[in-house]
C-alpha cells in the first residue's frame, strides 16, 4: 500500500488503511508533540488526538500540500492548545512530573552522549521553538512548510531558527566536550 | 576557541542536522496504534466534504422563478393590441438573427479556444496527479 492509496481508503472509513498511516507517522507526530509538551503522557494524549482529528478530517485534505505537512499542522495546533490549557490551569510542568528523566536523559552527558546533550539543549528552548527547530533539522522541512504548519510568518520563522541555532550551538558546546563537538562539526 | 565561532551558518546547519538525525525521533509508546484505532472505532466516520457550490440553491431557484415569470409575462402581453408598459424597454434590447450566428467565425474561434483550454486543464490535472503519486 502506498500513501496515496492509504489516504484515499482511510477517507472512506477503512481502518486498516488508517492503521498503515499511523504506523508511518506515529514517531514523527509523537516527537513533535513531545518537543512542545515535554511530558510523555501528555504527548501521547496529543498524538492520539492528532490522529483522531486527522481521521475525521481526511475528507478535507485536498492534496495541495504534502500529507506530512497537513498532519504536522494538526499535531502542532493540538499540542500548542494542550500547552495553553496547561498554562491557564494550575498544573505546572513540575506537577506533571515532566522532569522525571527518561532512560536516554539519564545517560551521562559527560560521557559525550550526543542524544542526551541535544535533549537537554532542546529543553532550554521555548516549547514552540523546540518544535520549529525539530521540524527544520529532523524532518528537514523548508521554511515555507514550517510556515504552513505553524501559521507563523516566514520572517518570524527565520528569526526563530537563527536564534535557536545560536542558542543550541552555545548549549551543545558547553554540554559536549570540545573534541566531541569538533567531530560533529566536521 | 569557541566551536560556534568556527562554524559558519551552513556548517552549523549541517552539524545540527547530523546531530538531530543521529538522535532520531522520540519513540512513540508501545500500543499507541491500538489505542488510536480503539478511539477511531467509536468516533464518527470521516465525512467527504463536497466543494461548496458557487451559487447557493436558493439563488438558482430565484433565477428559474424570475425567468419563468418574465416569459409568462412576455407571452401574455405579446397578443395585446395595446402596447404594454414594458414595450419601450423591450424594443431597446438589441436583437440579432440566430441564423447568422453559426456562420460567425467568432463563434467557432470561441469554441476552439474552449476545447483547447479544457484539454490543457485535463493534461495538467493528470500531470499533477502523477506528481502527487510520485511523492
Amino acid at each position: 500500500m502506498n500513501e496515496h492509496e492509504a489516504i484515499a481508503l482511510a477517507a472512506r472509513g477503512d481502518h486498516n488503511a488508517f492503521a498503515w498511516i499511523i504506523g508511518e507517522y506515529k514517531h514523527m507526530v509523537h516527537t513533535a508533540s513531545y518537543r512542545i509538551l515535554r511530558h510523555r503522557e501528555e504527548a501521547e494524549e496529543a498524538t492520539q488526538d492528532t490522529f483522531v482529528k486527522a481521521y475525521q478530517n481526511l475528507g478535507g485534505y485536498q492534496g495541495g500540500s504534502k500529507f506530512s505537512t497537513w498532519l504536522f499542522s494538526i499535531a502542532y495546533r493540538t499540542a500548542i492548545s494542550q500547552l495553553r490549557k496547561r498554562r491557564e490551569g494550575t498544573a505546572s510542568i513540575d506537577d506533571l512530573g515532566a522532569h522525571e528523566p527518561t532512560e536516554r536523559e539519564t545517560l551521562s552527558v559527560e560521557a559525550g552522549d550526543r542524544t542526551a546533550a541535544l535533549t537537554k539543549a532542546l529543553a532550554q528552548l521555548p516549547e514552540e521553538d523546540a518544535a520549529i527547530v525539530s521540524f527544520y533539522y529532523l524532518e528537514e522541512m523548508s521554511v515555507e512548510e514550517i510556515v504552513t504548519v505553524t501559521g507563523l510568518g516566514a520572517s518570524n520563522v527565520k528569526v526563530k531558527l537563527h536564534r535557536c541555532r545560536k542558542r543550541l550551538l552555545e548549549i551543545l558546546q558547553h554540554e559536549l566536550k570540545e573534541e566531541t563537538w569538533t567531530l560533529i562539526a566536521d | 576557541m569557541d566551536a560556534d565561532r568556527r562554524l559558519n551558518e551552513s556548517e552549523a546547519d549541517k552539524a545540527l542536522r547530523d546531530l538531530f538525525r543521529t538522535s532520531g525521533h522520540v519513540e512513540a509508546p508501545a500500543g499507541l496504534d491500538a489505542r488510536i484505532l480503539q478511539r477511531i472505532a467509536v468516533a464518527p466516520k470521516p465525512v467527504l466534504k463536497p466543494e461548496a457550490a458557487l451559487l447557493p440553491k436558493w439563488v438558482w431557484g430565484a433565477m428559474v422563478v424570475g425567468l419563468v415569470g418574465l416569459t409568462i409575462f412576455l407571452l401574455a402581453n405579446s397578443s395585446a393590441t395595446e402596447p404594454s408598459v414594458l414595450s419601450p424597454y423591450l424594443q431597446s434590447i438589441p436583437s440579432f438573427s440566430f441564423a447568422g450566428l453559426f456562420s460567425s467565425p467568432w463563434l467557432w474561434m470561441g469554441c476552439g479556444s474552449l476545447v483547447l483550454l479544457l484539454g490543457l486543464d485535463v493534461v495538467l490535472e493528470r500531470k499533477r496527479l502523477v506528481m502527487r503519486r510520485a511523492h
